[in-house]
């Protein structure tokens, strides 16, 4: 199960600090979902920077993003 | 720009530079020989310690005065203020912040206003006086002459970490060194030099201010990512994705119109993008002159300087990073 992390209404930088509490908690698969682009472009270049691979996929009203390692 | 195109335009002959013009101050000549260069820049906290704070965003505001190659003479401050949160002795150290800096630049403070409000900004009206025949715009750059820049950038990812608690003691006194900085200096090594065009660095990066460099002069800019000065820690806040959503919106903004070469990292892109606060000058000045003006800066004690690109005919792109 991926740990899934909702950051809607969050600005940066607390979407990417939260993401950087669970990866050196040391999950190796977490789910974000946000409605900021901002969190968007910075998770995913933590997610990547740090060894996952990140897909991103949205729905009308939220983007999520799946990071695995 | 959507705002102001919705407004009434002012038409006098005195105005050199006004609203529309996508210039750091407004320029207005009182007679042939002066010319009054006014500015207002507003600022959130972006330090810890009050003084520094003031510093700050006196040295943002007088800025605007310094990227035209003018001189401020008088300022008004502006503060706002939660008094239930924040006790009178801080914000006698943020007014001595801005005093100090405003002392510094050679101007008076003549008064200013404070009003209550949930959050704390401070910042400065500024008036300058410059001769009309030697106000420096952005939109004067031409092709043949070296880009210069006066700071390194930085200043919005390391404020970010900052605040996610991310950054070390002292990659923040070098960030709040280059923020209190004045542009003084580097706008008094202008006039000295002679120069084609400026501007300074803030909220749209150093991209986006120079785009607005080279649409204003119908020209497209070169820049070496190489030689840009960054502030030492920045690349690895990048890395960390710790920019400021403001840098996000302002690389998106340019990046249509901004030829990457390829091997230009993603972080590099966007630390080119880096929404700065009191960021330096970014100055064209033709290649004969730009070693005088290298000297100066140097004796001038401005540290960090670089020659980052060059301005070439208008291309298909306005901005190329090599």
């Amino acid at each position: 199960m991926a740990k899934e992390i909702d950051v809607r209404g969050l600005s940066c930088p607390l979407p990417v600090m939260l993401v950087k509490k669970a990866i050196d908690a040391g999950e190796v698969e977490i789910k974000v979902i946000t409605n900021d682009s901002a969190a968007v472009s910075n998770v995913q270049r933590l997610g990547k920077n740090r060894g996952f691979r990140v897909e991103v996929d949205k729905d009308d009203d939220n983007i999520i993003l799946l990071l695995k390692r | 720009m959507q705002v102001l195109r919705q407004l009434p335009k002012f038409y006098d002959p005195k105005i050199i530079v006004g609203g529309v013009d996508m210039d750091d101050a407004g320029v207005y000549a009182i007679n042939d020989d002066t010319a009054i260069v006014q500015s207002v820049d507003i600022l959130t906290p972006i330090a810890d310690d009050p003084t520094i704070f003031g510093q700050i965003a006196a040295a943002n505001a007088l800025s605007d005065i310094y990227a035209m190659a003018a001189k401020p003479i008088t300022a008004l401050t502006i503060l706002s203020y939660p008094p239930k949160k924040i006790g009178v002795d801080t914000v006698v150290e943020i007014l001595k912040g801005v005093s100090e800096k405003v002392k510094e630049a050679g101007a008076c403070i003549l008064g200013g206003h404070t009003l209550r409000n949930q959050e704390i900004k401070c910042g400065l009206a500024v008036c300058g006086i410059a001769k009309p025949s030697e106000i420096i715009t952005n939109g004067n750059a031409r092709p043949g002459d070296k880009i210069v820049l006066t700071k390194p950038l930085g200043t919005g990812v390391i404020s970010t970490a900052l605040k996610a608690g991310c950054a070390g003691s002292s990659v923040v006194n070098e960030m709040n060194r280059v923020m209190c900085q004045l542009n003084r200096y580097a706008a008094e090594a202008m006039l000295e030099t002679g120069v084609s065009s400026a501007t300074d660095v803030t909220g749209f990066g150093l991209l986006g201010h120079a785009m607005e460099m080279a649409e204003c002069s119908g020209v497209s800019l070169y820049i070496n990512a190489e030689q840009v000065p960054i502030i030492k820690g920045a690349l690895e806040f990048a890395r960390q994705g710790l920019f400021p959503a403001g840098s996000i919106k302002n690389f998106e903004f340019v990046r249509d119109r901004v030829d990457f070469a390829q091997g230009i990292s993603e972080e590099v892109q966007l630390l080119l993008c880096d929404a700065q606060t009191s960021g330096g000058l970014l100055i064209s000045v033709s290649e004969n002159r730009v070693s005088t003006l290298l000297e100066i800066l140097k004796k001038r004690g401005i540290r960090s300087v670089s020659v980052i690109g060059e301005v070439r005919d208008a291309g298909a792109r306005r901005i190329y990073v090599r």
